[in-house]
């Protein structure tokens, strides 16, 4: 039994620590991290909100970055029984932040079965979103790391 | 090969009194703890899966709907298992019977380990529920052999608190080596079918060792004469294989055998939807982590416990060994704290109050149930049958359950995918409002079939 446990006892390296105990590093890189809520709701709805830090942008120009954040469809793909559209609302910015809004209604009896992000390809910059999605059954607050096969849950 | 698993000869009969008390009382202690605690070992071999289950969604290594099929899989092959090994069990030397079940399932366990694909799993763990069969007949033979009918109850509710001790020992224990720290060790799952193993390698060394055969291969008069229970004497007979299998074809043609079978199934829904679901559910959408998810479910299973032992004393005591006015007081308790369960207060301490008076009431009914109810009625030389008959049924309850839950589980689920390349990184989410009422109506028509046996009585 003891030699049992002590196979899964060995040392982890430093990328899977980082990946397992996350929320130690978390504070240490708060300027790549970019925060994305996802609310849908019974009717079909779905609000989302995505904060990005200016410097995960790099060089890009304003326009630019308001082009990227703008163009809904491309970021998030929506994968239901019936397409549905996603579409940008609001896009705001302060000196170190950009914020846009995003919303969809795919409709009561269309069920969707995947939102794909691609935020990491499209922005080579960005290391870690926080994501906090909320439907009608759960609520789940997560991280998602180029560093990390896996999301992580244990950021607190 | 079945030499070895048949129940030894009648020996002729000691003739010291003195020696024959003696021999009982030390055989029947045996019996007693050994078969509540190598079921209960036992049970860790059943229900690892469960344990691990979210991990291997998490991990992308099962869908729910596969999770659900291979689990589905241990109860059909338990439900077989229970009823053919029953039928078998009545003609074996228990000890070695209950013994090979026990190291096979742990070899099952071993080989789940280094599995990730669907139908190699699903037949090793079909498997392991043939090998786990063969506990349940072998205790149900062992209590039939060395306790006669007017203590059986009470003796059947301790034995019945094994199950509750495997499944708290599971959902604690082996959830303890799985949940990530500071709470948990944070060992792969792999572990959460290597500990069990080697758990229920142990219970099998402890059955060989001290179970034994019938009082009668041992030189003993059977128990019903030892401690003149007139309701057994009139049947304590000779140990001929072709009357017991006219007995035993007699259980199916009682009429409330199969209401309580179907009775037992539905039940049996509920059960293994909280056993094995139960936890995924807490940890999916109440939002605990994989430790204080198993350890709600351990509450349950722990109050299993005394629910077990207070439904054979109540019904033996109080209820003047009557069975359906206990039913009904059990099977209340059970279904009404599943409403607070799923529907009540997020409050945790509310959650755990409900869980635990769940687990004492689902205990008590699952004890008459799943077997003692039946045994008042069943010809008692043919106990195992009997048992075997109701399992059979109730674990192709569970089956369909596992797979049901996992589809309509899996129906409903929403994924979150952040792509990186080649690569992607998967949230799952899931709504089970569906599975739950899926879970509470089978508990509503368990006590309404149960309700219709108000008038039956044992055959004694």
């Amino acid at each position: 039994m003891i030699a049992i446990l002590s196979l899964g006892a060995c040392g982890k390296d430093n990328g899977v620590d980082y990946c397992d105990n996350h929320y130690g590093f978390h504070t240490d890189h708060l300027d790549t991290i970019a925060e994305l809520s996802i609310e849908l709701t019974d009717s079909g709805d779905l609000d989302g909100r995505l904060m990005m830090p200016q410097a995960v942008f790099g060089d890009m120009a304003e326009s630019d970055i308001r082009k990227l954040l703008g163009d809904a469809e491309s970021t998030f793909v929506l994968q239901s029984e019936v397409p549905c559209r996603i579409s940008v609302t609001n896009i705001s910015s302060t000196d170190r932040k950009f914020e846009a809004q995003y919303a969809a209604n795919c409709g009561t009896d269309n069920k969707l079965g995947r939102i794909s992000v691609t935020l990491f390809d499209q922005l080579d910059g960005l290391e870690e979103v926080v994501a906090s999605v909320t439907t009608s059954a759960t609520s789940k607050r997560f991280a998602i790391s180029r560093q990390c096969d896996a999301p992580i849950f244990r950021l607190d | 090969m079945l030499n070895f698993f048949a129940a030894g000869e009648d020996q002729p009969r000691l003739a010291d009194a003195a020696l024959i008390d003696e021999q009982f009382h030390y055989h029947r202690r045996n019996v007693i703890v050994v078969i509540i605690l190598c079921y209960g070992l036992g049970y860790v071999c059943r229900l690892a899966l469960n344990v691990v289950k979210k991990p291997l969604m998490d991990a992308g290594v099962f869908t729910p709907e596969e999770v659900g099929f291979i689990g589905s899989m241990l109860l059909y092959g338990y439900a077989l298992g229970k009823f053919s090994n029953g039928l078998l069990s009545d003609y074996s030397n228990v000890k070695r019977f209950f013994a090979v079940g026990l190291f096979l399932s742990a070899m099952m366990n071993f080989g789940m380990s280094f599995s990730s694909i669907v139908w190699i799993s699903a037949a090793l763990w079909i498997l392991n529920g043939w090998f786990q069969g063969f506990g349940a007949p072998s205790c149900a033979v062992a209590l039939a052999n060395w306790y006669s009918n007017n203590e059986r109850g009470r003796y059947y509710g301790l034995w019945s608190t094994a199950h509750a001790i495997g499944e708290g020992l599971t959902y604690l224990g082996i959830a303890l080596l799985i949940a990530l720290p500071p709470k948990g060790l944070g060992l792969s799952w792999q572990f959460g079918f290597w500990v069990p193993a080697t758990i229920c390698i142990i219970a099998a060394v402890i059955v060989y060792a001290y179970l034994p055969d019938r009082p009668r291969t041992l030189g003993l008069p059977t128990v019903a004469e030892w401690r003149n229970d007139g309701g057994e004497k009139a049947r304590a007979g000779e140990h001929n294989a072709a009357s017991i299998l006219k007995d035993q074809l007699k259980v199916i043609a009682i009429p409330s055998i199969w209401i309580i079978a179907l009775a037992s199934s539905s039940m049996y829904v509920t059960r293994y939807a909280v056993n094995s679901w139960g936890n995924v559910y807490l940890q999916e959408i109440r939002g605990f982590d994989l430790f204080d998810a198993n350890f709600f479910i351990f509450l349950n299973t722990a109050a299993g416990i005394l629910g077990c032992v207070a439904y054979g004393y109540l019904s033996d005591k109080f209820f003047n060994a009557r069975r359906p006015p206990a039913n009904l007081l059990f099977g209340l308790m059970e279904l009404l704290p599943l409403f607070v369960i799923f529907y009540g207060p997020t409050n945790t301490t509310i959650l755990a109050i409900a869980l635990v008076v769940y687990g004492f009431g689902l205990s008590g009914i699952l004890a008459s149930l799943g077997g003692l109810f039946a045994l008042d009625i069943a010809p008692k030389k043919v106990a195992g049958a009997a048992m075997g008959f109701i399992g059979i049924f109730s674990y192709f309850g569970a089956g369909m359950q596992d797979y049901i839950s996992g589809k309509l589980i899996y129906d409903s689920e929403m994924q979150v995918v952040f792509t990186m390349g080649d690569s992607s990184s998967t949230v799952f989410f899931y709504d089970y409002s569906v599975p739950i009422m899926f879970w509470i109506g089978a508990s509503v028509v368990s006590m309404v079939l149960a309700g219709s046996l108000w008038k039956v009585r044992a055959s004694d």
